[in-house]
């Protein structure tokens, strides 16, 4: 594990809220106690439904929300402690894709002025310089030259994906987050901007935190995936557990809720989870999953379950696998 | 197909609009049947017109739009309308009665000034179907049958205090209030997380068996197509380039465009790369000659280029819109 570039250590981040107008302020824990690592040249998934924390996990890495307990280390030091020329270069190297390019791509700017803008900010290059290396980020993501004079509004969806991809690699960066940055896209376009990620991982060694709710495409692209709910990381395996439906019973609840393109399998085959995700303001005692688990029992409710090793980096934190043990599980089923 | 009688049958729709640059024609001679009970996916990428068609249906597209064809819709009394002849008055008692729709996006769909209860019987109230109330005691039975807890509290919030997943409960509570004929369900999961998504279509899926009626399902992922559909309808640029059983088009697809949209997605039984589609969709102004996929496509030779295809006719009411439909050596 010393080849990690970006470590999560027991990270957590509590906001502040008030309820109502004269309401105590209590905290909201949107992260608690997630630890990770991304490995070098490596795609770690990070998958959930909406609430589960998955943005705010790229928001910590990406310095725009600080962490109110546990650490993040990048390249074995705490990004608190990169300051001023240190931390100039940190935000060269870690770059965020969102999910919609419209609201990242300024309307009143050409795309080559889009372009510029992170050579201009960081200060690198000559005019002649930056121009040659927007002609060769736009071979990257696969645009013509003609789109730099054009405006956002100009191109599609997809292109405009491409050209926030290829401003987020302008300064070479070593980690990618990519936070549903396919999800607004149709399918066909969706599949090619995997793929030109997929690619770009191979050509520059780029480490990708590819951030979706939407498991099978994990799947189909990540090498290890994190599972999260409601700020708690459930699953931590790699992409062979995942793809045999994962251990948790939230990941196989997923599993069994994502739509498949299979038409031997029709929705009376299986239950769907039920209810929905609570409230962060006022977590379930306990596994925060016991609420909507199908396998739950009396103790899921009381003991809050710690992350047990399954395998080579598969772990997964579920009581059925801790205190309750394997056996238990097999008389559930 | 069927042995089930049809209760719409859309011959020829064309909708076209009147842009400054020409003439988008975003819906091109369309022509579908549906019958009673059963759920046919039109399935697209964003501009393909499935959108469009289920506005023409409803006759909610704004003035300058042309739509011509048949939309022959059987009634609750057994006759035959064309919805597409009817005056405003008209289509105003067949709007919410005879033909429910429910949207996408459940969080701009409601008022947010009424309550729910009173948004759910205001189409009973509208249609004289029952007094006012009658239609507060059915609100509650409504919002009990879509499976909302605590019905009676929930008919008196308002929408700012439900979560999207109980609010699409609520959109279709307030199309099936009047027990229509036909559902259209235009993208009604795409706003929603996969778990309550998989809730969604199983609710569907339980009311459209226990009151028989047909669902029009307008949707761009081909997973959830592949789980509630009976038969597909595949369309690209205004035009209807596939249609057959949910089997034959996940199993033997023939058009090009069907097959990559199928690789396009994660398949677990296919694992690795995905393929996608190269290219993208282009707006076209006025009458296109060739195939409107040839620009995309890896077979497309000069014919395509020049001759629109018609629709080929497979066994099993299979329809394909390619010059290469017979051919089945390609994967």
């Amino acid at each position: 594990m010393n080849d990690a570039i970006l470590r999560f250590e027991n990270t957590g981040i509590a906001f502040q809220t008030k309820v109502g107008m004269f309401g105590k302020s209590q905290p909201l824990h949107a992260v608690k106690d997630v630890s990770f690592d991304l490995q070098h040249g490596e795609v770690l998934g990070i998958v959930g439904e909406s609430g589960s924390g998955k943005s705010t996990l790229a928001k910590l890495a990406m310095q725009l929300l600080k962490p109110s307990s546990g650490r993040i280390l990048y390249r074995g030091k705490a990004l608190a402690d990169y300051h001023g020329e240190a931390l100039k270069q940190l935000r060269g190297e870690l770059q965020m894709v969102f999910q919609d390019p419209n609201s990242s791509l300024n309307p009143r700017l050409t795309i080559a002025q889009s372009l510029r803008e992170p050579f201009v900010l960081h200060q690198r290059g000559t005019s002649d310089e930056r121009c040659a290396e927007i002609d060769r980020l736009l071979g990257v993501v696969g645009l013509p030259t003609t789109v730099l004079q054009r405006y956002p509004h100009e191109l599609s969806g997809g292109q405009k994906q491409r050209v926030v991809i290829a401003r987020a690699l302008a300064l070479k960066p070593r980690v990618l987050i990519a936070d549903e940055a396919v999800a607004a896209l149709d399918a066909s376009v969706k599949a090619q901007i995997v793929n030109l990620l997929l690619d770009l991982r191979e050509q520059f060694e780029l480490s990708i935190i590819f951030i979706s709710h939407d498991l099978p495409m994990i799947e189909a692209m990540c090498d290890r995936v994190l599972v999260l709910y409601l700020g708690r990381l459930m699953e931590y395996a790699p992409r062979q557990a995942i793809a045999q439906g994962g251990s948790h019973p939230y990941t196989q609840a997923l599993w069994k809720s994502s739509p498949s393109i299979d038409p031997d399998l029709s929705l009376d085959d299986d239950e769907p989870l039920s209810g929905e995700i609570p409230s962060p303001l006022n977590p379930p005692d306990g596994c925060v999953f016991h609420t909507r688990c199908p396998l739950a029992v009396q103790q899921c409710s009381q003991q809050v379950p710690a992350l047990e090793t399954l395998g080579a980096g598969h772990r997964v934190a579920c009581l059925l696998f801790g205190s309750l043990n394997q056996s238990r599980i097999d008389t559930i089923k | 197909m069927t042995n089930s009688e049809l209760i719409l049958d859309v011959r020829n729709l064309t909708t076209s609009f009147q842009t400054p640059n020409g003439e988008v024609i975003a819906v091109n001679d369309l022509s579908f049947s549906l019958a009673d009970g059963e759920t046919l996916a039109i399935v697209g990428e964003s501009g393909c017109g499935k959108s469009v068609t289920s506005f023409s249906l409803m006759r909610l597209l704004a003035s300058q739009a042309r739509v011509h064809g048949q939309a022959l819709l059987s009634g609750h009394d057994g006759r035959q309308i064309d919805l597409l002849q009817l005056s405003d008055a008209e289509m105003e008692k067949v709007r919410g009665r005879q033909l429910g729709m429910i949207f996408q996006e459940p969080m701009t769909s409601l008022n947010p000034l009424n309550r729910i209860g009173d948004q759910i019987g205001e189409a009973m109230l509208a249609h004289g179907l029952c007094s006012r109330d009658e239609a507060r005691q059915r609100a509650v039975g409504l919002l009990e049958m879509v499976g909302i807890a605590d019905p009676r509290l929930r008919a008196r919030q308002y929408p700012h205090q439900m979560s999207g997943g109980m609010r699409q409960r609520v959109m279709i509570a307030i199309a099936l209030a009047c027990k229509p004929r036909v559902l259209i369900a235009d993208e009604p999961t795409t706003a929603l997380d996969v778990t309550i998504q998989a809730q969604i279509l199983r609710l569907i899926r339980r009311l459209q068996r226990e009151a028989g009626m047909g669902v029009l399902f307008i949707t761009h992922d081909m997973g959830v197509v592949s789980q509630v559909a009976d038969r597909v309808a595949v369309m690209y640029g205004g035009q209807l380039v596939e249609t057959g059983s949910t089997r034959a088009i996940f199993t033997q697809a023939r058009h090009p465009y069907t097959r990559g949209l199928l690789a396009s997605v994660p398949n677990p039984k296919k694992p690795g790369r995905l393929v996608g589609i190269a290219g993208q969709v282009e707006t076209i102004y006025g009458e296109h000659l060739g195939c409107r996929f040839a620009n995309r496509c890896a077979l497309a030779v000069d014919l395509c280029h020049r001759t629109r295809p018609s629709l080929s006719e497979f066994p099993q009411g299979h329809q394909v819109r390619c010059h290469f439909a017979d051919r089945t050596d390609t994967p």
